[in-house]
This record gives structure tokens, C-alpha cells and sequence, in this order.
């Protein structure tokens, strides 16, 4: 568990090195976005409707003659807020949640875990649909649920980390210097568990892109006119045959970030703690 | 073992009585009275009174509850408010519908992804070995919704050719019927998970193969094919098995969305439409209902990895 | 002028029946007709139906005292022929003899009794409850006619017992038609399986001679029109119901596919909250108007599959008003003018709710949503589930996208909606418009279209000025069918009539 292995100097392995590039230039485009869209990607055009890729509009036009590039890129930065916003979020209450449980054993450390055993028990996509289901939906909202679905997990995690590293010299040396809690947990526990935290940060991002695009789809996302891609990729059902190209765009672009994303975590697990190879996702 | 079993009951009795209060209670806070949905929008508001006198409505929430809990304690689910009928029957046949879907998916993902990643792990670095893990980047990756858009543009846009959608019992259509409209949902449900497993199964078999007792066993000259079997492999499966657990919450996310798609009957579907048209003792039913089955379906995993591996029955359940 | 089916019902005249007695000889072997739909069926109780599925649903399985046909006109069905009063205000059906139900027994005028004050009772809420609020009494003098007394002279009477919710069930079955339909249609209930289908079987005792030839009718629920489409092409389904605007235009050069498509009276539109700001404002409700062009949102939306419409009533109809010229372009420096002089210089905010899954609708949201917009209308897209409208929606938002289907008769397609004491009005925009109000009150009080006309035309006049929200178009219904599939024709009521209907072999 110790940071040796993220020593100066270590070589980036070169499918991480590829994730971190896609996931950067996807970030850029999705900042830049509406700055270099070729066209208003809310514009009608109704002569130009349902026209395939071409050189003036490289992935087509929509039903409303919108330009899908234009699109695609106005929507990439509802996934990446969703997948980084959602997992910020689970962190920021999940770890927390799991050190207090680590340290305060007895009823606290009850409480807690029984209501992580009782919220892991509900398949993410349904806890998505239920607390959806009571609020109006909205960007805000689908980050905050999905980051809430994530949050069992975290905790989970945190709470073995720091059980492991509570039982270190150097925790039992500040115990013994009379540390209060707050030190101990600030100062000890967290600068040293870092690495198998954001590991499985950065293997939730996937995740978490992949449930708020499905909430988005099913129509509990940022909504229209926004060019989200789940949404996109909904709205262009009906078009499906004559129109491929208005659902396989966004599609396609969520693959990419998804497979980016994907290795950029599985090459920082491999980096930083290789012990953890083989850990589900879920 | 018994404490241990015994533990992981109780626990699973907590997280399904909690759960009903959970599901209970965002249920009410839901808009809209349930009269009103009941009657409809052409209800007038002395028949919505009456109603809601009849139902109990206007008792205390607790009350409420109690009275639903005790129904569902007696297998009474109540009755669905937008079709009529008791919705008992109507959740489960649509939970054995979809347990037959995520049944197949299960056991296929399971023979399939742990072949696959045994071939990739025992030819590592071969070209083979090389295709599986570029092809697992790409299906890990793919949504199930997407998954959805693509086979459908596939077989019914290009091909033109679709094997039957919606479902016919066995009664009707014979084995061969059943099984002709299980193949376009069980595919799109399989492929994300079969390259998931097959994925850990290939890291757990590597590291399996490195440990020291893999190499004491090939020390003792011991065929490779036995060290395989009989060594590396029970030690690669346990994580894999904890992994098949998490992925039937995955598979029951897939099978809202596949059911839609290929207009299959069951659970999920189900529960789509009684969040949509606020059926909520259908709502309620259909998610305790799944509950129940994913914290199942855990139990089964931890029980079989502690029967596996008799280290971890002192410690906690596995992440 | 003619003006066609009404000048007929105008006369005080017995209507003959045309069908031959039963002769016992069967045609059946006409095949399994499997029906693509896309909802969920919820209500089998005819009464208690509100959507397409269960309409087609009820017209299978039930009769109805009276028919109506593909091309509008209304005929005799359960009910053999019927004469009226001169005041419109007392009606005498002589019910036909020896039609049986489903269960055997044959039905009598105390079936249509109990029918009738079923739909009326309010503890049933059926929706076409306050479409029959003129019946104040009915009686059954022998067990062949029934007599239904009037509170206010109404010509369209007959007419009306064709709609979708007054089919005549049996008197003996009512508690179990929730979930075991019984009627004396041609089809018989066999099963039904929630989110998958409905099967219906032939009814072998049916009392049109020789009909029904399907032997079994199967409605299949697939939400998804790229499976639906692709299974009617696989040959998995004979047809597919309600297709949308844009797959007309792909099947139409399909090859063993045939697309129907027909001019309806079904209206889609933006329906404005007329108690609520900002458009308790007439000026902003005009302002929309002049915003978004009619004919654009055909375009966009329908892929020109309809027509731009002022009112419930459709152009094509004897009493739509030809002289109102809609704008056939946006006029954007008007719509601003007038929002300013509404007091909205910087423009308008306001929320839209829009139906999830239903396509056609999402895309008059969207695309009034853009087209607005030049105009000063910041509108922001909100997307509810359908079922939600009832309880969340209707009469509480200030701004959303909803439709109806056609009625039976232009009176219930519009004293209802229009009229400032009608029911839906109280549901949809609480609008209140003098003159509308008075044109729809002289309208319902003669039986002779030709006096009727006038009225209608000054009600779609009092709308243009003063419109109660954005009726957008009358839109059209289609549908596709294998070739094979024979005597099967698209209904402008969006419900099939299967008596003729077979399978080639």
C-alpha cells in the first residue's frame, strides 16, 4: 500500500499513455466545443434534413436538419460532468463515511455499513430510476444520483483501506502522542490511502458515465434540445433506418471516451496497486 | 459455517425489511394522490374522497405500511391500479420471465467468459490472447442501450433477417420457439459481461499460475495440464465468482433496457411502466421483488466463496 | 352545398338496416391477424379505455348500438334502426333480436340500460362520462327498444353511440369485464399478458352472417417502430398501427408492404394554461402564432403527414373555415410587437412539459421550442412520462404539448375542449371566449348542418382572434400491412374494423 511504486521518474505504460490522450482531447474538445462547432447545434434547417455524412457536415444532419457534429461536440461535456461530477460526489461523502466507520467502531461503524449493505442491495440503475423518479429531472439531478449510487462503494472501500492502515505503526505512534481523531484521520490515515482510492476513482468514472447516459436515454437526463449523448442516441430511434448516422455518432464518441476512460483506470490500478488487479467493477 | 450463514441471513432480513420502508417511503413522496390515479382524470372529487376513505388513505402513514407489509408477508401484493387485477401474478410471471433471460445470460457469461479468459491467460501474449483483450477494451465499453441500437440496426435495418421478439412460453412455441426469442436479448445482455469476466479471469489465472504453490506443484513434475486444473484454476475462479454476483446487478440495469427494446415481458419492463403511469403497488412489488433476488443472488456468491475459500469465513463479506 | 352524411341524419326519418339475417354458414380459415401496437393495454373495460390500443381493443371485442365507418358516416349496429322526436330530445332505438355474447345469452335492452348508466355513474369515472350528460332518463318499454329522453335537443345523438367508450357489455358480467371482456363482438377475449399481448379468437356465433374470417386476432405490444417495422418485413406481423410520419416515407417503396395513410381529425398542440402567466395574456397566446408558422411545424414535425388546423376541426371538413388565411411564414417583428405591448419586452420565459416515447409529439416540443425562439420565447423542455400527465400535468402546467384523437361528431370534438363550462376545458386551458361560447351553444341546438355551419365557422373566427392555445395541425394516421392481408382498411378513428377482414392464403 505504500506510494513507492508511484516514484519520479516511472515510465507511463503506453495504453495509459493512449487512454490519457483520448480522455484529454475529448476534455478539450468538450471546453472548446461550442467555439469550434462548425454550426448553431440547435439550428433548423429544413432543406438539409436527414442528409448523410458529407464534407459539410461530417456526421450528417438530424431530423431537423441540425448539424450532428455540431451536436456531438455541444454534448461532450454533459458525459464527462456526469462520470467526473457523479464520482466526485460519491467520493466526497463515501470516504469520509468509510473513515469515520473505520475509526469509530462500535454503533457508528453500524449504522453506517448497514446502510451501505442496504443501498448496494439496489441495482444501480434502479436506485438512478427511484430517486429520479421523485424529482424533476435535470444535469444536476442525474450527477447527484448516479454520484449517490456510488457512494456504498466508497465507503466500503475507504473503510478497508483505513481498517488496514489503523493497524500501522506510525497510526499507533500518533495514537500514542495523544492525536485526537481528527489528526489521526487527516494527517495519517488519509495522505497514506490515497492510491487504492483513486484506482478505484478512476474505474468508477467509466461507471459513472455509463449510468447517467442510461438515465439520460430512458429520459432522466439534461433535456432536449440539449445534445446529450444518451439522449441523442434515443431521440434518433425513430430514424434509425433511414438515418443511422444521428444515433451511431454520439454512440460511437461514448464508446471512445468509455474505452479511454476505461484504460486510463486499469493503467493506473496496474501503476499504483497491483494488488487490486482483478477487482470487479459494478 | 452455520454462524456464518446464520449472520449473513440476518443481515439479508435487515437490508429486505429496510428496503420496504426505503421503497415505502419514496413512494409517498411521489405527486399526485393515488385515488386520483386510481380514478383517473375524470374522477370527480366526492369519488376520490370515497375512495380514499375505502383504501385506507387517510390513515397514518405507519398505518399504511404496516398494512402493506403485512399483505406482502401473506404473498398479497396488492392490487395494480392501472390494470385492474391483483399484482401478485402480474410481477411474478414477469420475474420468471426475466429470470429465464438472466438466467441463460448468467450461465453463458459464466462457461463463456471463464473459457475465454483461461485460453487468454494460459496463451498469454499470443496473438489470440491479443484479439481477446483489444476486443474486451471495445465491449466493456459499450452500453447496453447502445448495444440495443446496434443489433437492432444490424439484423433488422441491414440484414433484414430479426430472430422473433417478444416472448412465447414453452407451452405455446415448444423449446424451439421459447429459444428463437431468447437469442436477440441474450446476446445484447451477454457481450458487455462476457468480456468482463473473461477479462478477470485472465488477470486472477495469471496471477494464479505465478503463485508458489503453482510452482511447487510444476516442481514436483506434476503434468501442466493437472497443475492447471488442479492448482491454478480454484484459485483463480474465487474472485471471479464474487465478480459474477456484482454482475447480475449489471445484468438486471441491461434487462430494463433490452426488455424495452425487444419487447419482452418481464420484470423489468414492468417496473418501467409502473414508474411511468405511477402503478405503485406494482412499483413497489417489482422493486422489492428485485431486491430480494439481487441480495440473493450475493448471499449465493459469498456463501459459495466461503465454501471455497475457508480463509475468509472469519472476516467480512468480500468487496 | 352538400354537405354530406348530416343532411341525411337531419330528417326525421326511420334508418333501415342493411345486414342479411343470420344464416349459420361460416367463413372462417382466414388466418391469424397479428397487429403491431406500442403501449401497454391497461383498461379492458370498454368504459374506463383512454388510449388508441384499447379503442381498437373495444371494437373487436364489443358493438355498439350504432357504427361508424371508415369514411365517417354512422350505421346500424346493434341497434336495428332508431327515429326521433322533432325536438331532438326524445330518441327510440329498436335494438336487433338474436345477438348473442360471448357467454351465450342474448342481449337485451336491459344490457344497453345497464350499459348506459354505468358509463354515466360517476363511481365508474369513465371518461365519456360528460359526453352523455343531455341522457336524463332512459327506459326500455319492451326488451327490443329502448328510449333515451333528453335534457336539450341534440341532432348528433345517434351519432355519438358509436364512440369508443359505450359499447354494450352484458349485464350479468360487469364485475369481471376488468380482466374477462365479454361483449357480443366479433372477437372473443382469450388472454391477455400485461406488456406483451391481447389475443382475441373468432366468434363462431357472431350475428353478421359470415364474419369474422380471421380465425384469431393477436394485438402484440413492441415499443420499438424499428422492430416493429422490421418484423412486419420478416413477416413475424401483418400490420403495424400507427405508424410514424417519418417511416411512411421509408415503407413506401417496401417491397410486400402497403402503407395507408389517411387525413384525420386527431389534433396535436401546445395547450396553454389561459389562468396562469404569461398566457392569460391573449397578446402572448398570439404572439406564439405569429411566431411559429403552422405550415413550418408540418414540415418539421409530420414530414408534411397533416394539415395546419385553427380548431378541433380539420381542413377538408364541410365546416372548416376556408376563408381564415394562416400565415404561412413566421412574422417576427409582429410576435415581438406584441409580446411587448404584453409587457414582455425582453421576451418570455416559460416551461414546456413534453410526453417521453411519444415521438411525434417530443418533436412539435422541440421544434416549437427553436422556432420561437427569433421571437423572444425562451422556452425550456421539460420531459414527463405520459402516464404523469393526469396527476402532474393537465391543468396545472402552464405550458404543454398534449393531443386528441378524433370524436365521433364536431360537437363533441368541441364543446367540450372550447366551451368555457366544458369539461376538458377545466383540464387543458380554463379558456373562456364569449363568442365561442355562444356559437358552440346555437351549433348543438339543431340537427340541420346546413345551421349548424355558420355557427362553426364563427367559432374557428372568435379562436383565430382569440386563440385559447397552439392547436398546431389535424394530423394524419397511417398504417402498413403485409400484402397478403385483404379487405382491412385504415380507420381516421385509429381503430380497425376486422369483420371482413382475411389473410390470403
Amino acid at each position: 500500500m505504500s506510494a513507492s511504486l508511484a516514484a519520479p521518474g516511472l515510465r507511463l505504460p503506453r495504453t495509459l499513455l493512449v487512454g490519457l490522450v483520448i480522455v484529454g482531447v475529448i476534455g478539450v474538445l468538450a471546453v472548446l466545443g461550442p467555439w469550434i462547432a462548425p454550426y448553431d447545434p440547435q439550428d433548423f434547417s429544413m432543406r438539409m434534413r436527414l442528409k448523410p455524412p458529407s464534407a459539410a457536415h461530417w456526421f450528417g444532419t438530424d431530423e431537423f436538419g441540425r448539424d450532428v457534429l455540431s451536436r456531438v461536440l455541444s454534448g461532450a461535456h454533459y458525459s464527462l460532468a456526469m462520470g467526473f461530477g457523479a464520482t466526485a460526489i460519491s467520493l466526497a461523502i463515501g470516504v469520509p463515511l468509510g473513515l469515520l466507520a473505520a475509526f469509530h467502531r462500535g454503533w457508528v461503524e453500524e449504522v453506517i455499513m448497514r446502510g451501505v449493505d442496504l443501498l448496494i442491495s439496489l441495482p444501480p440503475v434502479l436506485l438512478g430510476l427511484l430517486i429520479l423518479a421523485v424529482t424533476e429531472p435535470g444535469l444536476f439531478k442525474t450527477i447527484l444520483a448516479v454520484g449517490l449510487v456510488y457512494v456504498p462503494i466508497m465507503t466500503r472501500l475507504a473503510r478497508a483501506v483505513a481498517l488496514e492502515l489503523l493497524a500501522e505503526d506510525f497510526v499507533e505512534a500518533a495514537r500514542a502522542r495523544g492525536e485526537g481523531a481528527w489528526h489521526i484521520l487527516v494527517r495519517e490515515i488519509l495522505p497514506n490511502a490515497w492510491p487504492p482510492l483513486i484506482v478505484e476513482t478512476a474505474l468508477r468514472v467509466t461507471f459513472a458515465i455509463l449510468l447517467g447516459s442510461a438515465l439520460s436515454f430512458l429520459g432522466l437526463g439534461p433535456q432536449p434540445p440539449a445534445s446529450e449523448w444518451g439522449l441523442m442516441i434515443a431521440e434518433s430511434r425513430p430514424f434509425i433506418a433511414e438515418a443511422p448516422w444521428i444515433g451511431l455518432a454520439p454512440g460511437l464518441c461514448l464508446c471512445l471516451l468509455l474505452i479511454a476512460v476505461n484504460v486510463v483506470g486499469e493503467g493506473l490500478r496496474d501503476l499504483l496497486d497491483p494488488r487490486l488487479r482483478g477487482r470487479g467493477h459494478g | 459455517m452455520a454462524g456464518f450463514l446464520l449472520r449473513r441471513l440476518a443481515s439479508l432480513a435487515f437490508v429486505l425489511l429496510a428496503m420496504t420502508v426505503l421503497v415505502f417511503g419514496i413512494v409517498h413522496l411521489l405527486p399526485g394522490s393515488v385515488a386520483h390515479m386510481i380514478l383517473g382524470e375524470y374522477a370527480t372529487n366526492e369519488a376520490i374522497a370515497t375512495l380514499e376513505a375505502k383504501l385506507g388513505l387517510n390513515d397514518p402513514l405507519y398505518v399504511q405500511y404496516w398494512r402493506w407489509l403485512s399483505g406482502l408477508l401473506h404473498g398479497d401484493f396488492g392490487q395494480s391500479l392501472t390494470m385492474e387485477r391483483p399484482a401478485g401474478p402480474v410481477i411474478l410471471e414477469a420475474l420468471a420471465r426475466s429470470a429465464t433471460l438472466a438466467g441463460v445470460s448468467i450461465v453463458l457469461v459464466a462457461i463463456i467468459g471463464v473459457s475465454l479468459g483461461i485460453h487468454s491467460a494460459v496463451h498469454k501474449g499470443s496473438a489470440s490472447d491479443r484479439a481477446l483483450t483489444l476486443a474486451q477494451y471495445f465491449f466493456i465499453a459499450v452500453p447496453e442501450f447502445f448495444w440495443c441500437i446496434l443489433v437492432i440496426l444490424f439484423f433488422a435495418v441491414w440484414l433484414g433477417w430479426l430472430p422473433a421478439t417478444g416472448y412465447t412460453p414453452i407451452s405455446d412455441g415448444g423449446v424451439l420457439g421459447w429459444a428463437k426469442h431468447l437469442v436477440l436479448p441474450v446476446s445484447t445482455l451477454v457481450l458487455g459481461l462476457i468480456a468482463h469476466v473473461s477479462r478477470l479471469t485472465r488477470s486472477s489465472m495469471l496471477e494464479a499460475i505465478d503463485s508458489r504453490y503453482v510452482l511447487a506443484a510444476r516442481a514436483k513434475g506434476l503434468p501442466e495440464r493437472i497443475v492447471l486444473r488442479r492448482h491454478a484454476l480454484p484459485n483463480a475462479l474465487l474472485p471471479t465468482i464474487t465478480v459474477l454476483a456484482v454482475d447480475i446487478g449489471i445484468l438486471i440495469g441491461g434487462i430494463v433496457v433490452v426488455e424495452s427494446v425487444f419487447a419482452y415481458p418481464g420484470l423489468g419492463r414492468m417496473l418501467v411502466y409502473a414508474i411511468d403511469n405511477q402503478d405503485l403497488p406494482l412499483m413497489m412489488g417489482g422493486m422489492i421483488v428485485i431486491t430480494a433476488v439481487y441480495a440473493l443472488a450475493n448471499l449465493v456468491a459469498d456463501i459459495l466463496y466461503a465454501v471455497l475459500n475457508p480463509r475468509i469465513r472469519v472476516g467480512g463479506t468480500a468487496a | 352545398m352538400r354537405i354530406d352524411r348530416r343532411t341525411a341524419l337531419a330528417l326525421p326519418a326511420l334508418i333501415a338496416t342493411a345486414a342479411l339475417p343470420r344464416t349459420g354458414a361460416t367463413q372462417a380459415g382466414g388466418g391469424n391477424f397479428r397487429i403491431a401496437v406500442s403501449s401497454n393495454l391497461r383498461f379492458l373495460d370498454p368504459a374506463k379505455t383512454t388510449i388508441g390500443e384499447e379503442y381498437m381493443l373495444n371494437q373487436l371485442v364489443f358493438n355498439g348500438l350504432t357504427r361508424m365507418k371508415e369514411d365517417m358516416s354512422v350505421e346500424p349496429e346493434l341497434a336495428e334502426s332508431w327515429t326521433y322526436s322533432d325536438d331532438l330530445k326524445t330518441w327510440t332505438f329498436k335494438l336487433r333480436r338474436g345477438v348473442r355474447f360471448h357467454h351465450g345469452r342474448e342481449m337485451t335492452a336491459e344490457d344497453v340500460i345497464a350499459t348506459y348508466r354505468r358509463v354515466l355513474d360517476p363511481a365508474t369515472a369513465s371518461p365519456a362520462r360528460t359526453n352523455y350528460d343531455m341522457i336524463q332518463a332512459i327506459e326500455a318499454p319492451d326488451p327490443a327498444t329502448v328510449i333515451f329522453r333528453l335534457s336539450y335537443p341534440y341532432g348528433g345523438f345517434a351519432d355519438i353511440l358509436s364512440d369508443r367508450q359505450v359499447k354494450i357489455v352484458p349485464a350479468d358480467k360487469l364485475d369481471t369485464l376488468a380482466t374477462q371482456p365479454i361483449g357480443t363482438g366479433p372477437f372473443t377475449f382469450r388472454s391477455y399478458t400485461p406488456g406483451d399481448r391481447v389475443t382475441l379468437a373468432r366468434f363462431a356465433d357472431y350475428w353478421e352472417a359470415g364474419q369474422p374470417r380471421f380465425d384469431a386476432v393477436e394485438l402484440r405490444v413492441l415499443p420499438e417502430m424499428a422492430v416493429r417495422i422490421a418484423a412486419l418485413q420478416a413477416g413475424d406481423l401483418d400490420a403495424v398501427w400507427d405508424l410514424g410520419p417519418e417511416n411512411i416515407r421509408q415503407l413506401k417503396d417496401a417491397r410486400g408492404v402497403r402503407v395507408e395513410s389517411v387525413a384525420t381529425a386527431s389534433w396535436d398542440g401546445g395547450i396553454m394554461n389561459n389562468a396562469i402567466a404569461p398566457f392569460n395574456d391573449v397578446r402572448v397566446r398570439r404572439a406564439l402564432h405569429l411566431a411559429v408558422a403552422k405550415a413550418d411545424v408540418v414540415e418539421a414535425v409530420l414530414f408534411g403527414e397533416g394539415k395546419p388546423t385553427i380548431s378541433p376541426i380539420p381542413p377538408g371538413h364541410p365546416f372548416y373555415a376556408n376563408d381564415i388565411r394562416l400565415p404561412e411564414r413566421a412574422d417576427v417583428a409582429g410576435a415581438r410587437r406584441l409580446l411587448r405591448e404584453a409587457g414582455h419586452p425582453n421576451g418570455v420565459k416559460v416551461p414546456l412539459v413534453i410526453p417521453v416515447g411519444r415521438p411525434v409529439r417530443e418533436r412539435l416540443g422541440v421544434t416549437l421550442q427553436q422556432l420561437a425562439r427569433p421571437a423572444g420565447f425562451e422556452i425550456e423542455i421539460q420531459r414527463v412520462p405520459f402516464g404523469r400527465y393526469s396527476a402532474e400535468v393537465s391543468g396545472k402546467a402552464p405550458f404543454y404539448i398534449d393531443g386528441y384523437f378524433a370524436r365521433p361528431t364536431v360537437d363533441t370534438a368541441t364543446y367540450g375542449f372550447l366551451h368555457s363550462q366544458g369539461s376538458w376545458n377545466q383540464r387543458l386551458w380554463l379558456y373562456k371566449d364569449e363568442r365561442v361560447d355562444k356559437a358552440l351553444e346555437a351549433a348543438r341546438l339543431t340537427g340541420d348542418p346546413a345551421q349548424q355551419k355558420p355557427h362553426y365557422i364563427e367559432m374557428q373566427r372568435a379562436m383565430f382572434d382569440n386563440p385559447p392555445g397552439y392547436i398546431a395541425y389535424a394530423v394524419n394516421f397511417a398504417c402498413a400491412y403485409r400484402d397478403r392481408v385483404k379487405d382491412v382498411a385504415t380507420h381516421p378513428m385509429r381503430w380497425f374494423d376486422l369483420r371482413r377482414g382475411y389473410i390470403a392464403a
